[in-house]
């Protein structure tokens, strides 16, 4: 009988187990943040400790693919949302065409500092305002692979940002209600779609996309004293495009967006674009240090009431790989809003210690934002972060 | 019927001699090209050794596919996952050889941030992965790019027992980081088996050695190891191949930006 069984797990499950792939993988990661000074009026700590662990499982199967990251946030203060599961989804291929069900994180846009045209994901800001990360869009999503680009279509599942508790900087001075409103065709069952085609032809990289559902950047209403998210219904018209020639990028991003609540909480429709430039420059010092030059310009047609802060700013900001075995880099940038000729600084530096484990700090000082209506709320948020990851 | 055979001896010895240096320098480059071809697909695992002149070690693996082309005015296609160390798994690189003096073209996928960027391919001078091969090490060789001249014949410095073509090729492109490359191809199978790169003072800067070949599909010979010693710095990358597959069905829309993600996972 024994023999038999025996026959029968290497007759029928071993050629299964060996058509299986299955990988495992994540990272744990440690973070500190020190802020500078005090916020008046408040209570909030001015260090902030957390723990990310993160954990992926892939498994492939014949034409299948299934992904499952999830990750485990914990904090001192405590975040508000300490689990998600930002990629979890079933795809797979068949002919011509991709398919791909569950959430997933999708990036369109070109810039490097600002991307008005990548509309897909909401945010999490439970790290603070400054510390937006996409949060897993659920979808379905479909590819066909077209002689012109690529076509992607995306039915979207509603999805909200989630906004910082009481204690977390940084953020606005009113605390955020756990409700959220919608308005104007908005709702939380209203199912989104996007479109887009992207490709290349010789040095110019494009995409064209458009977008119908819930915006991603609702009014911030004051309802009893708390900050009160609001959504509207939004279009949206993209275009994205790079240029690249020899060590020159040329880049450029361009929306016109139809229903967006502006920052003091009307409606309206706006064309936004962000023109960037990127020249590198290798082999600096005569040694193996690339060095990247990068500006870019933002502006907004409703001018200083975009919801953005982006109106009429401009990035400038540098970025130097050192290529050695440690993979070392930092970056510096600075911002400049030319309405108020108001600044912020952040300067970024990354390495490997001990070949395993990824470190680095980040630095973000703002200058004079006071009268700046977007960023007032930072004025007093210089801090430090510094980090470590161990990834398996 | 002696002086009939010795005629024609004569002839055909006459016809070799008649053939330059450069001629011969680039029918054996040429030869050694046309016998790799048709392999259609290929791929493989890597393992990047990297060493300082100390002897410290650090370790890069990764996957690879290279695609043919077959059209002779384009190059081949090629994609490189990293796999370690493992903060940078899935990072994904994919290059379209371009023929001279056209700059290939290349796009970066990051995985954290989920994005395919298109990136500046003019560095060819610049390390790969910081190791010891420049971008310029790593592509093939296209006889439109240099100039090959063939200087000698003589012991293969890999062993012993091959005789090797020993070719000069001067690059055309003045964006190269070398003055010129001296070959060692052996006159058995036309294989690359050492390469000494000069830089621009003339200086020898590089020495690149080919280890332990095999054959695969009766056809197509591939090294096992490549050592790569930087003569100036002490410092050395050895890269090791392994899992050789070829020919497994693999179409050029693979080779398109927007699959990077797909070949990350």
């Amino acid at each position: 009988m024994k023999l038999i069984i025996l026959i029968f797990l290497l007759v029928i499950v071993k050629p299964v187990l060996a058509e299986i792939y299955t990988e495992q993988y994540g990272s744990i990661k440690l973070t500190g943040t020190s802020f500078f000074q005090d916020v008046p009026t408040d209570n909030r700590n001015n260090t902030k400790l957390e723990t990310d662990i993160e954990y992926n499982f892939y498994l492939e199967k014949d034409t299948i693919e299934i992904k499952l990251q999830s990750k485990v946030k914990l904090g001192n203060p405590a975040l508000k949302n300490q689990f998600d599961f930002n990629e979890a989804y079933i795809s797979g291929y068949r002919d011509n065409f991709d398919y791909l069900i569950g959430n997933n994180i999708i990036f369109w846009g070109k810039s490097e500092f600002f991307n008005p045209v990548d509309i897909i994901n909401s945010y999490d800001f439970s790290r603070g305002l400054n510390k937006g990360e996409k949060i897993g869009q659920p979808m379905i999503n479909i590819k066909r692979y077209l002689n012109i680009g690529d076509l992607d279509l995306y039915l979207l599942y509603p999805t909200k940002n989630i906004y910082p508790s009481n204690e977390i900087r940084s953020q606005i001075s009113f605390n955020f209600d756990n409700y959220s409103k919608y308005s104007n065709g908005a709702s939380n069952s209203n199912i989104g779609y996007g479109l887009r085609v992207s490709g290349y032809k010789g040095d110019v990289d494009y995409g064209f996309s458009l977008y119908k559902g819930n915006s991603k950047d609702p009014a911030i209403n004051i309802i009893n004293s708390k900050a009160v998210p609001n959504y509207s219904e939004i279009d949206q018209l993209g275009i994205d495009l790079q240029i690249t020639k020899d060590s020159h990028l040329y880049k450029g991003e361009f929306i016109y967006r139809s229903d967006q609540y502006d920052v003091n909480g009307s409606l309206s429709n706006y064309f936004a674009s962000n023109l960037g430039y990127e020249k590198s420059f290798f082999g600096i010092f005569q040694k193996n240090w690339d060095l990247s030059l990068l500006s870019e310009y933002t502006y907004d047609s409703r001018g200083r009431t975009s919801h953005t802060g982006f109106q009429n700013d401009i990035f400038l900001g540098t970025s130097l790989s050192l290529n050695n075995i440690q993979d070392t880099q930092s970056r510096f940038i600075i911002i400049n809003d030319i309405d108020r000729q108001t600044r912020s600084l952040n300067f970024s530096f990354e390495s490997r210690f001990f070949s395993i484990i990824r470190g680095g700090l980040e630095f973000y000082y703002p200058l004079n934002l006071d009268n700046d209506l977007h960023n007032s709320s930072f004025k007093d948020e210089a801090n430090v972060t510094i980090y470590s990851k161990y990834s398996f | 019927m002696i002086k009939f055979l010795l005629f024609f001896s004569i002839l055909f010895s006459g016809n070799i001699f008649a053939q330059s240096n450069e001629e011969k320098g680039l029918s054996i480059v040429q030869k050694s090209i046309d016998l790799d071809k048709g392999f259609v697909d290929v791929s493989s695992e890597g393992v990047m050794i990297l060493k300082d002149k100390s002897g410290n070690e650090s370790e890069r693996k990764f996957k690879s596919l290279t695609f043919e082309e077959l059209d002779e005015n384009l190059g081949n296609k090629g994609i490189i996952v990293f796999t370690t160390p493992r903060d940078i798994r899935g990072t994904a690189l994919l290059t379209h050889d371009n023929i001279e003096p056209k700059d290939d073209d290349q796009w970066l996928y990051l995985p954290a941030l989920k994005r395919v960027k298109r990136i500046s391919s003019s560095n060819r001078t610049g390390k790969f992965v910081s190791s010891e091969f420049s971008y310029e090490d790593l592509s093939t060789d296209e006889p439109k790019d240099y100039i090959f001249t063939w200087i000698e014949d003589s012991v293969c410095p890999t062993n012993e027992a091959l005789m090797c073509h020993v070719i000069e090729a001067k690059p055309k492109n003045k964006k190269s980081g070398y003055s010129k490359r001296i070959i060692f191809i052996d006159d058995q199978f036309f294989r690359y088996q050492k390469v000494s790169f000069f830089n621009r003072r003339g200086d020898l800067e590089k020495e690149l050695s080919f280890i332990g070949y095999n054959q695969y599909l009766d056809k197509f010979w591939r090294a096992d190891i490549l050592e790569m010693i930087n003569i100036q710095t002490g410092k050395s990358t050895s890269l090791q191949w392994s899992n050789y597959q070829f020919k497994q069905g693999l179409e050029l829309s693979d080779f398109d930006p927007e699959k990077l993600k797909n070949a990350s996972r």
